[in-house]
């Protein structure tokens, strides 16, 4: 299972938990394990549900943040390992000045200006979303809003942009 | 779009043009609002849909293009139940505008509304869960598909 694919199972594993403790603390809003969520009892039924849309709301950023920054570690990993093994003259001047950066250049930022030069435009089309989003929950703009592109989607789109980088290097 | 089309369509954008749009879409939130209401109205008459089932909840979106605005949710109470609109974002990769409908507490079993400018008048189209379906094969948000999803939601 590819690193990325493993960071989307966290998210489904996490999620089924949230799930389930929702779907027990809804049937049952007077069971006394409910009072560990700090809502005071005896629970209001509407809290309740809300407190667990936003935890839900939570679990999903926190879900796509992990695959995100899966991402933008592998991709050094992966390109660095693959380049390496290519030898620096065979490779795309774009993908050598991405590797000349210092480490903590080679950002989600600078990685989709490299993957703008290297791959097709079909599997751009997601990425600015899904850096809009990143940035938007990392720089701390939660604002309680659902996210707007699926997990499932981002780690798919990321996986493939990562598969087709690794075959354009040179 | 690749990325340098879209950072150079963000560069475009002057203050007006971001002001017109965020205005367009808070217009389209309360105009689904609006017929959501009025379906309700007339499929549940002795409810009393309009005047003691909904209310409105200010809440707070942040879109990259558009900035932090204010706009609401729309709470229906039914069977002791709330079925929400949330307004998601105007800014979606394949539509014009999205507000999620779901049962509060059930957040991850809802519907997707998704606006739709490609045809005229502009529609709202309905997607449950993970959406796969080009837009235009979405059905159309009408009484029927509407009526259709809450007794989805509710069952």
């Amino acid at each position: 299972m590819s690193p990325l694919a493993q960071a989307y199972r966290r998210y489904q594993v996490l999620k089924a938990l949230v799930q389930e403790a929702r779907d027990r603390a809804l049937n049952s809003p007077e069971d006394p394990k409910n009072a560990l969520l700090g809502l005071g009892e005896p629970v209001n039924p509407d809290e309740l549900a809300a407190f667990f849309d936003q935890l839900l709301n939570r679990v999903n950023e926190l879900g796509f943040l992990d695959v995100v920054s899966t991402f933008e570690e592998t991709f050094h990993a992966r390109v660095s390992a693959v380049a390496a093994s290519i030898g620096t003259p065979k490779l795309r001047p774009a993908v050598s000045v991405f590797l000349g950066r210092r480490r903590e250049e080679q950002t989600l930022r600078t990685i989709l200006v490299l993957l703008e030069q290297i791959i097709d435009k079909t599997a751009l089309a997601k990425l600015p979303d899904i850096k809009d989003e990143r940035d938007r929950i990392a720089h701390g703009k939660l604002s309680s809003q659902p996210l707007k592109v699926e997990i499932e989607d981002t780690w798919q789109v990321l996986e493939e942009a990562l598969l087709q980088a690794l075959q354009q290097l040179t | 779009m690749s990325l340098r089309d879209y950072l150079q369509e963000i560069r475009e954008r002057d203050p007006q043009q971001v002001a017109a749009t965020l205005s367009q879409w808070v217009d389209d939130i309360n105009r689904l609002y609006e017929f959501v209401i009025t379906q309700l109205s007339e499929l549940l008459p002795e409810e009393k849909i309009k005047e003691e089932k909904t209310k409105t909840v200010p809440v707070t979106r942040y879109e990259e293009l558009l900035g932090e605005y204010q706009t609401h949710e729309l709470n229906v109470s039914l069977c002791g139940r709330k079925i929400v609109f949330s307004p998601v974002a105007r800014i979606v990769l394949g539509s014009t505008g999205r507000v999620d409908m779901f049962l509060r507490g059930r957040i991850d079993e809802g519907y997707k509304l998704l606006h739709d400018q490609t045809v005229s008048p502009a529609v709202w189209r309905l997607a449950k869960g993970q959406r796969r379906k080009a837009l235009p094969d979405l059905p159309a948000l009408t009484k029927e598909t509407l009526e259709s999803a809450i007794k989805d939601l509710l069952g």
